[in-house]
């Protein structure tokens, strides 16, 4: 006679969240970086929307009377950390064909700012309108940059992304009389995705609306540094 | 493609609990995927195949629940799906609604096996 051994079977009760752990973390980062008075902006668009050129115009303006760092996301190549090398200390982060940035990646990153003790610390992550939306880097603000070039209709298209943003910029606003965009569209389509989105519209190339934009993120700035922390906060994945 | 690295989270997870359990393998996981989640259920089950390889969890069957959008809104209290991806109380048209259910990734249960003698 054969004896096979007796097995147990045992259904385990876990009813956990399995982002549970990044979400601590995420939330630990984010607490240190507001302890210090850095305000974490982090930028995401579909490849090509101009977040780089976005963030040159900003730390040039921001830098001097404020300490920025930049941290630059791409599959390939440091060309767009060399870009922003001349207004602010950058470091890109290569992910070596993935598709988002993740907070582990970022702390490793960090240390080649030099002291992080930053008044700005931006955060440009991959070209990517999915994935970065459902993982949380311990930003304060998320910040969904969309290119009038891209069309209208893609708060539609990429609700999430939509939804855990707290601003949308609307980037290269030069190029309106060339395209079919309507900026009502647009911001009608998205706030009934996330009805507290700030909207800008600005244009890099020729500095139009970079002003209220930067403004806008100094309030951010002042308010993390009188409270310890930024408003609002929606922020999920 | 960001459903491998929650798989490697969620590996994690059932490995430890079939340790604490003294379990030899996993032979089921259930989890609820949101509809709003950001995770793609078919995509989920691709990298659970191709990632459990060689973990306890290898040979287990997979069972996805999906979790549809539901919200509530907090000036009229009706609770509603959420359709097409609007934020808005179809009772009385407020925007600033809660969702309640439907952007979750939970481990529900792990069948595990424990082999006696
Ligand atoms: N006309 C116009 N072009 C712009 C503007 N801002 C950026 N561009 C152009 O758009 C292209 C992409 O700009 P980037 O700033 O590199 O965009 P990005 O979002 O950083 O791109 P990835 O990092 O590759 O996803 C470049 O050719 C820029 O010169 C703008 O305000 N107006
Ligand atoms: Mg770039
Ligand atoms: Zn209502």
């Amino acid at each position: 006679m054969k004896i096979t051994p007796a097995t147990q079977e045992q259904v385990v009760s876990v009813q956990r969240d399995v982002r549970a752990e990044r979400r601590a973390a995420a939330e630990s980062f984010r607490r240190r970086m507001s302890a210090q008075g850095t305000l974490v902006v982090r930028l995401i668009s579909s490849p090509g929307a101009g977040k780089t050129s976005l963030l040159e115009k900003t730390a040039q303006r921001l830098q001097g009377p404020f300490r920025v760092g930049v941290l630059v996301g791409d599959i390939e190549t440091e060309r767009d950390a060399l870009r922003l090398a001349a207004y602010a200390p950058s470091k890109q982060i290569t992910t070596g064909g993935a598709c988002h940035l993740e907070l582990p990646l970022v702390e490793r990153a960090l240390p080649a700012l030099g002291d992080d003790r930053f008044d700005f610390l931006f955060i440009e992550d991959v070209g990517n309108l999915i994935c970065p939306a459902s993982h949380e880097l311990g930003e304060h603000l998320r910040v969904l940059v969309l290119s009038v070039t891209e069309g209208d209709d893609k708060p539609g298209k990429y609700p999430k992304a939509f939804r855990t943003s707290q601003v949308v910029v609307l980037s290269k606003t030069d190029l309106l009389p060339y395209v079919p965009f309507s900026v009502e569209r647009a911001l009608a389509d998205a706030r009934q995705v996330q009805p507290q989105l700030t909207f800008f519209s600005l244009s890099s190339l020729r500095e139009d609306g970079l002003d209220a934009w930067c403004e806008f993120l100094r309030a951010r700035h002042a308010e993390v540094v009188a409270t310890g922390r930024c408003s609002p906060q929606f922020l999920s994945g | 493609m960001h459903e491998f690295s929650l798989v490697r989270a969620l590996l994690e997870q059932i490995a430890q609990l079939a340790s604490r359990e003294h379990a030899t393998r996993a032979t089921g996981v259930s989890l609820s995927v949101g509809e709003f989640s950001g995770v793609d259920a078919d995509l989920l089950q691709l990298a659970f195949a191709q990632s459990s390889e060689g973990t306890v969890a290898q040979d287990a069957t997979l069972t996805i629940r999906r979790v549809p959008l539901e919200a509530r809104c907090p000036s009229c209290q009706s609770e509603f799906p959420v359709v097409g991806y609007r934020f808005q109380c179809p009772a009385c048209d407020a925007s600033e609604v809660v969702v309640i259910r439907g952007e979750e990734l939970i481990l529900e249960t792990v069948t595990l096996e424990r082999t006696e003698g």
